[in-house]
């Protein structure tokens, strides 16, 4: 037996053992689903700690590929695998205090499952599979807490996913009666595509991506699921789910559209498009959080606008560019789920959502705001923090003059993308600063203090937040310990033809034409 | 000699560097109940920074202009390049120095300053921001500027707010301006390292230095970025606004440290990496000599000189007033150093070190007086001497060489700015400025008048000069301000000493005298005869008649009762509207040139625009959401089609 599947499948365990050990016992499903994740990562850490940077194509079912499916374990999967399960951890640890009904548990191991799914597999449809499982997952969970906002976010969230799942369905369905196959790997190694059907299929597929990279214009959804949605599952989105999107949206385009000659004659188009898109997403998401005055909604549009330097660095390519983004993802899904955590703590204790009604309450938890303050830092760039290695290391790139994947767009999309990201740098800086000092100005109103003499934070609150904060601080002092796993991690993704062969092993070595 | 204590070298600049971080987050975890203990941290945290800088003074090649690199234990990044390092040049071994002396004597003021009632609680990032002051002047390649230079930016924006409502709104308009400047400065940069192929700030100078004559338009274009990130940070014409909400609202000590040093950053980053471009193989048109980017310059330093002193004379606040007047000086400051030959950064930096050190004290002074009588505002206060001489005193030797008059430091400074100017016969350009440099005593004099002299309200009869630390600060200052202009030479021939290394050639002068373009002046000579004017007048008042001491008032109402006519004693002190006529002349020009309604204005209008934005987020009907959707796809697919 594979036990290398263990990694995938270890979430299936918990979501269906919840229900029943609840039945047992109450409170067990929260402490086996922290069991699993911390195994999930233990169990990571140790394969990948065994295999190094190789690429395990794991077959399922007994078929190979292109036959059956496979999953590709490759640095990507295994390092953002690993903190997955690492942010799901924390997650749980920081849930401990609340009452959460039976089905959250299994809900949440679900979407943990999806997740991973996401980011390994290497088929297409499967992947299509994962979303849906992700998708129905996350509404359950962001309607759980019983309040109007949390089941509108979770409405915003459903009626465009459909939309664009459907979308995506009729993209694979065409793809199929095109290329007779589903396998990302054979996909990638077929034969040219008519340069319009590319385009279709190209924009068809991408669009279920753009909308799980919160990216605009299919993003609507996600300021009332964060603000709505409980705020561990915010931070379950803006975290897991962001990797989740993220990579598969990477892995799609980048090592199966961009890199093969089969979208050969759409690639410029689609390239533009991804670039077009993501542009307009940071330039939105900084100007909708400027002046927003919900604490948790400001977070959604940073999000945003993250999402979209990430996706703005596929759409640039190469090497360096990749690394980059994959470094400003790591620090996205670190620091996103900290602030929600602290923002969270914030907002049960002073009653508040807004965060100009919440002035002084840092005087009374000063850690937890020092931790927002952190964060806030890693996500503008600044020093002494991961978020700075991340933007440098992009800028350098893109004024290197090295050109992006577009044919159209060689010389002005690097550019462009330059101006937008240190525009949103001057944005970002605003709003996060103001915000951050809000919490520490003056005396806290008469309602925070009489609150906070009752509410004192526990240890499972205050323990995530710091330790995630302390791998900020980590990586921004040390980067290096991260960046040779990442520019692997970036040729994991750009590297089509070792894919390829990692995957298809059989057919290259029989040598057969299919 | 370069390799002889390469030990010591290296401990001294990790020390300077490195040192004040630790202690600053050692300081704010550890320490964060014993508000004095963090002071006293800060205190010797600045001590051990003055140690590293005389131990690299004495074992470096301070003077030689060779610069030594040394690596830092960062782990290198594949991405990036090599490891990060610093340098030890001479210009900014100077900075450096002036900064930290200035520093320690306020981190004494600090000491006794801060206690119960008037604890600030901002000691912790103020050492880390010593760490980053040390970073910017010693980094030898991008990174290791960028870092100090970003961290200098978060943390004083937390200092200056410190907790209050109208000190975060002060400190977010300097940080937007210091924002904006960063990331102008990020393009220039990084253009720099893709054509120079490293990451050395000398390399990126070399390049575009280079670049003269075949790609003009970039290489100015870069310098712009630069230009715009250091004006944003020195408050130059069109940045010129943000100081007199920073300084002011700061807590009262470290506004001493930002009009004293934090200003001067912008100056250090043009003199170490605009000038050197536009000195060697420049091509290109030209004023006199003067690069045409460097007389723009000049006029933009001459704009701010001349606003700064309007805004300072109409101001009622002292802080607000002081920080106009660093405003105006930093305005002069900039129009000697683009004249870009030795005598005009010659000049530039004996001004900026002087101003470090007067304007440190005249703040310090300040503060003194609120500490005591907690008044921002001038015409409230008056008579303060009579109670406070020591403070009285630094104020006036400070202002005395604020004004630019012998025998204080601020006359052989501004002598230079002008000689400098002269020398490129600049003259339409020193006509302005010589209005500004003189137009400052108006407001100098005014608040040595209205806080210092007249009337001594009855609220203010009993208080006390200020504790001894804080009094031994403001003598320490008062002694150099003095030192500096008896002495000329203590600060000149340090800066003449860097200039071999700069590719300057150096000026004449010595300990005594500064050679000039239409004379030279010997400064000792002009203070002994000031001294010495000044003791035949004592001499005179000794020896004098006896003196009848009489009330205040009875000497201005010559017997007549002032009630009569509707007078109050805070009325008769005459603080308020002291230049009203002045102000409504110039109103109308101030009016014309005020940056501040345009910046409200594009704050104003980004707000806007984010509402409009946000409501896009807002759509309530999920059919128009699908609607959406699909035209934009429709949208995409057909437009990439067709």
């Amino acid at each position: 037996m594979n036990y290398i599947i263990l990694f995938l499948i270890l979430p299936l365990f918990s979501a269906f053992l919840a229900p029943v050990c609840n039945i047992v016992r109450g409170r067990f499903g929260k402490y086996l689903n922290i069991a699993v994740y911390a195994a999930g990562a233990a169990g990571g850490i140790y394969f990948f700690s065994v295999s190094g940077f190789d690429a395990y194509s794991v077959i399922i079912g007994g078929w190979k590929p292109p036959y059956g499916i496979n999953l590709y374990l490759g640095p990507v999967a295994f390092g953002f695998g690993i903190l997955i399960y690492f942010i799901a951890f924390l997650i749980h640890i920081y849930d401990l205090q609340n009452n959460r009904p039976a089905y959250y548990h299994m809900l949440f191991a679900l979407f943990v499952f999806a997740s991973l799914g996401m980011t390994m597999t290497g088929d297409l449809f499967n992947l299509f599979i994962f979303i849906e499982i992700g998708t129905i997952a996350l509404l359950g969970l962001s309607a759980s807490v019983s309040s109007g906002s949390g089941a509108r976010g979770a409405l915003k969230y459903f009626v465009p996913a459909a939309l664009v799942s459907m979308i995506m369905l009729a993209g694979i369905a065409l793809l199929y009666s095109s290329l007779g196959t589903l396998n990302i790997a054979h996909i990638a190694r077929s034969s040219e595509l008519n340069g319009s059907l590319a385009f279709l299929l190209g924009i068809g597929i991408l669009g279920i991506f753009f909308f799980e990279a919160e990216l605009f214009p299919f993003n609507t959804w996600v300021p009332d699921l964060y603000r709505g949605a409980p705020s561990s599952i915010a931070a379950g989105v803006a975290g897991i789910g962001g990797i989740a999107g993220v990579v598969s949206f990477g892995r799609v385009f980048l090592t199966m559209m961009a890199g093969s000659d089969t979208f050969r004659f759409a690639r410029s188009r689609l390239t533009a498009v991804v670039f077009i898109i993501a542009a307009a997403s940071i330039v939105i998401g900084e100007l909708a959080a400027l002046k927003e005055e919900d604490v948790k909604k400001v977070l959604a549009f940073s999000s945003v606008s993250h999402m979209g330097i990430v996706v703005l660095t596929f759409s640039i390519g190469g090497s360096v560019a990749l690394t980059a983004g994959l470094f400003i993802l790591l620090n996205h899904s670190v620091v996103k789920p900290l602030m929600l955590m602290t923002a969270g703590f914030y907002i049960k204790t002073s009653g508040k959502a807004r965060w100009r009604e919440m002035r002084g309450i840092a005087r009374r938890y000063p850690l937890t705001g020092a931790l927002f303050v952190v964060g806030a830092l890693s996500l503008m760039g600044m020093p002494l923090f991961a978020g700075f290695w991340g933007k440098m290391i992009l800028l350098k790139d893109l004024f290197s003059g090295q050109g992006s994947l577009s044919a159209a767009g060689q010389q002005t999309f690097p550019l462009i993308g330059a101006a937008v990201i240190l525009f949103s740098v001057i944005l970002e800086g605003t709003y996060f600063m103001r915000i951050g000092h809000v919490f520490f100005e003056a005396q806290p109103s008469e309602d925070i203090a009489r609150r906070s003499r009752r509410l004192k934070i526990s240890l499972s609150t205050a323990a995530p937040a710091l330790i995630l904060a302390l791998v900020v601080v980590l990586f921004g002092l040390r980067p290096g310990l991260i960046e040779g796993y990442l520019s692997r991690a970036a040729s994991d993704l750009i590297n089509t033809a070792d894919y390829i062969n990692n995957v298809l092993v059989a057919l290259s070595a029989a040598g057969g034409a299919l | 000699m370069m390799n002889a204590c390469p030990g010591i070298l290296n401990t001294g600049m990790y020390g300077a560097v490195v040192l004040p971080y630790a202690v600053g987050i050692f300081s704010l975890i550890i320490l964060k109940r014993w508000k004095r203990l963090q002071w006293a941290f800060f205190f010797l945290s600045t001590l051990f920074q003055l140690f590293a800088a005389y131990s690299l003074f004495r074992s470096g090649n301070f003077g030689s202009g060779i610069s030594q690199k040394f690596p830092l234990a960062l782990s290198p990044i594949p991405g990036l390049g090599q490891s990060a390092f610093f340098q030890f040049t001479g210009l900014g071994f100077i900075f450096f120095a002036g900064s930290t002396i200035v520093t320690l004597i306020i981190s004494i003021f600090s000491l006794a300053f801060n206690d119960r009632d008037h604890a600030t609680g901002v000691a912790p990032l103020w050492t880390i921001l010593m760490g980053a002051n040390a970073g910017i002047f010693f980094a030898g390649d991008w990174f290791s500027f960028l870092i100090s230079w970003e961290v200098m930016g978060w943390t004083s924006f937390l200092i200056i707010a410190h907790g209050r409502e109208d000190s975060r709104k002060a400190a977010l308009y300097y940080y937007i301006l210091s924002l904006i400047g960063s990331s102008a400065m990020l393009a220039g940069i990084f253009i720099g390292i893709s054509g120079s192929g490293s990451m050395a700030i000398a390399d990126s100078v070399r390049y575009f230095s280079g670049l003269w004559g075949t790609r003009n338009s970039l290489v100015v274009l870069s310098t712009l970025f630069f230009t715009i990130a250091f004006f944003a940070k020195s408050a130059v014409f069109p940045f010129y606004m943000w100081p007199s909400l920073a300084h002011a609202e700061a807590p009262d000590d470290f506004s001493s440290f930002l009009s004293g040093v934090m200003i001067k950053y912008g100056v250090f980053g043009l003199i170490a990496v605009v000038l050197p471009i536009y000195r060697a193989g420049y091509v290109g048109p030209a004023v006199r000599g003067v690069p045409l980017y460097l007389a723009v310059l000049g006029w933009f330093g001459v704009i701010t000189a001349v606003l700064g002193t309007l805004y300072a004379i109409k101001q009622d606040d002292m802080k607000k007033l002081m920080a106009y007047s660093t405003v105006s000086n930093i305005g002069l400051i900039i129009a000697a150093l683009s004249m870009n030959s030795s005598l005009g950064i010659a000049a530039a930096l004996f001004h900026t070190f002087n101003h470090m050190v007067f304007k440190g004290g005249i703040f310090l002074s300040l503060a003194s007086v609120k500490y005591r009588t907690g008044e921002r505002e001038m015409h409230k206060l008056g008579g303060m001497a009579y109670r406070m001489p020591l403070s009285f005193f630094t104020f006036l030797i400070c202002i005395i060489a604020a004004a630019g008059i012998p025998p204080m430091s601020g006359f052989a400074s501004k002598w230079m700015i002008y000689q400098a100017l002269f020398e490129k016969k600049m003259l339409i350009m020193a006509i302005p400025a010589f209005f500004a440099s003189t137009g400052s005593f108006l407001y100098l004099y005014r608040g040595l008048h209205t806080i210092y002299l007249g009337q001594l309200s009855n609220r203010f009869a009993k208080i006390k000069e200020v504790p001894a630390p804080m009094a031994f600060a403001m003598l320490i200052m008062m002694f150099i301000v003095m030192l500096g202009g008896f002495f000329p030479g203590l600060v000149l021939s340090p800066v003449n000493s860097i200039f071999t290394g700069m590719g300057l050639a150096p000026i004449s002068q010595d300990l005594f005298s500064i050679q000039g373009v239409t004379t030279s002046i010997r400064l000792t000579s002009i203070g002994a005869i000031f001294m010495g004017s000044f003791f035949i007048v004592g001499f005179l008042y000794l020896i004098g008649r006896k003196r009848e001491h009489v009330e205040q008032l009875d000497t201005y109402t010559s017997g007549e009762t002032p009630e009569e006519w509707g007078l109050t004693e805070e009325k008769y002190h005459y603080g308020m509207h002291f230049y009203e006529p002045f102000e409504v002349t110039i109103e109308p020009f101030l009016k014309g040139t005020s940056m501040d309604g345009l910046f409200r204005r594009i704050g104003f209008e980004a707000g806007k625009l984010s509402g409009t934005v946000k409501r896009w987020f807002n759509t309530p009907q999920l059919g128009t959401l699908v609607l959406l959707i699909v035209v934009v796809l429709l949208v995409v697919v057909f437009g990439g089609i067709v």
